[in-house]
């Protein structure tokens, strides 16, 4: 499906962003890429959808390099959530989610359906012809996911999809794709909440300075001592009920509610805690 | 109940504003022909009045007509293309440069024999507005991709250095020169011939036919360069060829008639707001108000202070300024007040 191997992105300047980046994204799964600010989450996913070439390995996509697409074929093929949107122009909410359609041409038979469908699977049926440039936060994501959707792809990359959301519009949005994943949809989203990633993911990439440092399933990854290497945090890992790994930061269990006598390279001691479902 | 003619979003119905437009273009030709400083008859055509419409009047309506709807489509493409609503055709070196030529031709070829010549200017101009637009173009050229921010920044830095030598050329020039150079730089139509006429429409018609098919291309990138890749689009290819086509459409106005400041920046304005942003519709929108604009401009600026004539580009600058004044003035009423 989409594969990565030896991938290393070097900038012009000799920084490294990606260093040897070996990984199979799983078809039909949600995968969350999960790493702190600057550890290459954006960069990982910019190589997956073919927008920038790694300086060493490749990416490919249905066995083909993702960069010997064309940029119409790729867009058929992949469908990209980028981390900010903004839209040029009075477009409407419906005109915006038929952008989604590009890839098809000017007679796209079709395409009118799919948006109509698409606007109505986020729930935006009602938003068709507001300005998109007037809508709140939480409305305009839900028409960028229906352009998303409308492009028909089968691999959607997302990143960082539940930014400036409210944490119920933060749900919606990766509960709808937890969704589209049981319908055969390839989900890559790059995350930061911890619970969301643990709830969600189906697989689950930690990163760190570049390089993919777990893989894996969420309760094989979440753990107490790698989230405090990964994120200098220290934090307790706690389960629930169904053995999906529950991250409790160190401030919630310390008394005073404070870090800063926390210890930053060993985690704490900690209770445990128990939580069922 | 809302009206036929206006959609949900305030918009005017293609059908109709298309339907309008022509119309309205119909009779901006015709009553611009119909008025001079010479007063035509059409009932009792006179052999003078004969001449005056075919020679001097119908060239100089044809030529506004071409040279406005240029300028209309380039302004709407490059907004596009930008992603901004003050971009305006000059903004890529294209005008500048072609006045740079022209005044340089003017300057250098001042009394000879080649000056006389319809086609030296113009040509001359032509080629000052392609040479400026495509050293824009190489300077933000970086690994086969055009950074469009230094694209606009080229353009701003070229646009005053070409000011510049211009500003030394006519410090230079005799009394005659300055006159056709004055004239030339505020952008008059008052040079209309047929012959003026067949050395625009050859640049301008290609121009404006490769750029009506960027339409599509155009909407994706109201998302940004980025997300309309994402989407499919070619976003390299698209914008050499929506900046080739519009210096070439600009170009050819610009060495027929000189500088006409506005028209590029106001048309595709009022085209949005009557049709909605969707550039299948603005493109089009943009070449006929462009076209109305410049030769009602132009009629104006015969009759206001007949006989004598003013540069049409001060008709325009005078319209267009408090126009663009009262834009500003209209999208602050949507804001919530702090």
């Amino acid at each position: 499906m989409l594969e990565l191997r030896g991938v290393s992105v070097v900038t012009t300047g000799g920084r490294a962003i990606l260093s040897d980046v070996d990984l199979e994204i799983e078809r039909g799964a949600l995968t969350v890429v999960l790493g702190p600010n600057g550890a290459g989450k954006t960069t990982l996913l910019r190589v997956m959808s073919g927008e920038i070439a790694p300086t060493r390995g490749t990416a490919s996509l249905e066995g083909s390099n993702v960069r010997s697409y064309g940029p119409a074929a790729l867009a058929r093929k992949r469908c990209v959530l980028s981390q900010s949107r903004s839209v040029g122009f009075a477009f409407t909410a419906r005109e915006v989610v038929a952008l989604g359609r590009y890839a098809y041409g000017a007679s796209d038979v079709e395409g009118s359906a799919k948006i109509d469908e698409a606007l109505a699977v986020v729930g935006a049926l009602d938003l068709r012809d507001r300005p998109y440039h007037l809508l709140s936060g939480g409305e305009a994501v839900k028409v960028d996911v229906a352009r998303v959707i409308a492009q028909g792809s089968s691999i959607a990359l997302l990143d960082e999809p539940t930014n400036h959301l409210d944490p119920r519009v933060q749900y919606d949005i990766l509960m709808l794709f937890h969704e589209l994943t049981k319908a055969g949809l390839t989900v890559v989203a790059a995350l930061h909440d911890l619970n969301h990633a643990a709830l969600f993911a189906d697989q689950l990439l930690l990163m760190k300075d570049g390089s993919v440092v777990a893989n894996g399933a969420p309760s094989e990854v979440l753990s107490q001592e790698m989230l405090s290497r990964v994120y200098d945090l220290p934090c307790s890992v706690a389960r629930t009920g169904s053995g999906r790994p529950l991250v409790i930061p160190a401030y919630f269990s310390s008394e005073k509610g404070v870090l800063d006598a926390q210890c930053s390279h060993s985690p704490p001691e900690h209770d445990v805690l128990l939580v069922s479902s | 109940m809302r009206s036929i003619a206006r959609t949900e979003a305030g918009r005017i119905a293609p059908g109709v504003g298309f339907a309008a437009l022509l119309a309205a273009l119909c009779v901006a030709a015709v009553s611009a022909a119909a008025v001079g400083a010479y007063t035509v008859n059409v009932l009792h055509l006179t052999d003078t009045a004969r001449t005056i419409l075919t020679d001097v009047r119908f060239p100089r309506v044809v030529l506004g007509l071409l040279v406005g709807s240029a300028l209309g489509v380039s302004g709407a493409a490059l907004q596009g293309l930008f992603r901004n609503p003050l971009a305006d055709p000059g903004l890529i070196g294209v005008s500048s440069g072609a006045s740079l030529g022209a005044v340089a031709f003017v300057a250098i070829a001042g009394g000879s024999a080649l000056a006389l010549t319809a086609f030296g200017m113009p040509l001359a101009a032509l080629a000052g507005g392609l040479g400026v637009t495509l050293a824009v173009w190489r300077i933000a050229r970086v690994d086969a991709r055009v950074e469009t921010a230094t694209l606009l920044l080229a353009g701003i830095a070229l646009n005053s250095i070409a000011g510049a030598i211009i500003g030394i050329v006519t410090a230079r020039s005799d009394d005659q020169q300055l006159r056709t150079l004055t004239f030339w730089l505020m952008g008059s139509l008052s040079a209309a011939t047929w012959q003026l006429v067949a050395s625009a429409v050859l640049p301008i018609a290609l121009g404006i036919a490769a750029l009506m098919p960027m339409a599509r291309n155009l909407n994706a990138l109201a998302l940004g360069e980025r997300d309309a890749f994402h989407l499919g689009l070619d976003v390299e290819r698209c914008k050499n060829r929506v900046v080739a086509a519009s210096a070439l459409a600009v170009g050819g106005a610009v060495c027929a008639v000189g500088g006409i400041a506005f028209v590029g920046l106001i048309v595709p304005h009022i085209a949005r707001m009557l049709l909605g942003p969707d550039h299948r519709l603005v493109l089009p929108a943009s070449a006929i108000l462009g076209a109305i604009l410049l030769v009602v401009a132009d009629a104006v600026a015969r009759v206001a202070i007949a006989p004598a004539e003013l540069p049409v580009g001060v008709v325009t600058a005078l319209v267009g300024g408090p126009f663009f004044l009262w834009l500003l003035f209209r999208s602050r009423r949507e804001v919530v007040r702090a």
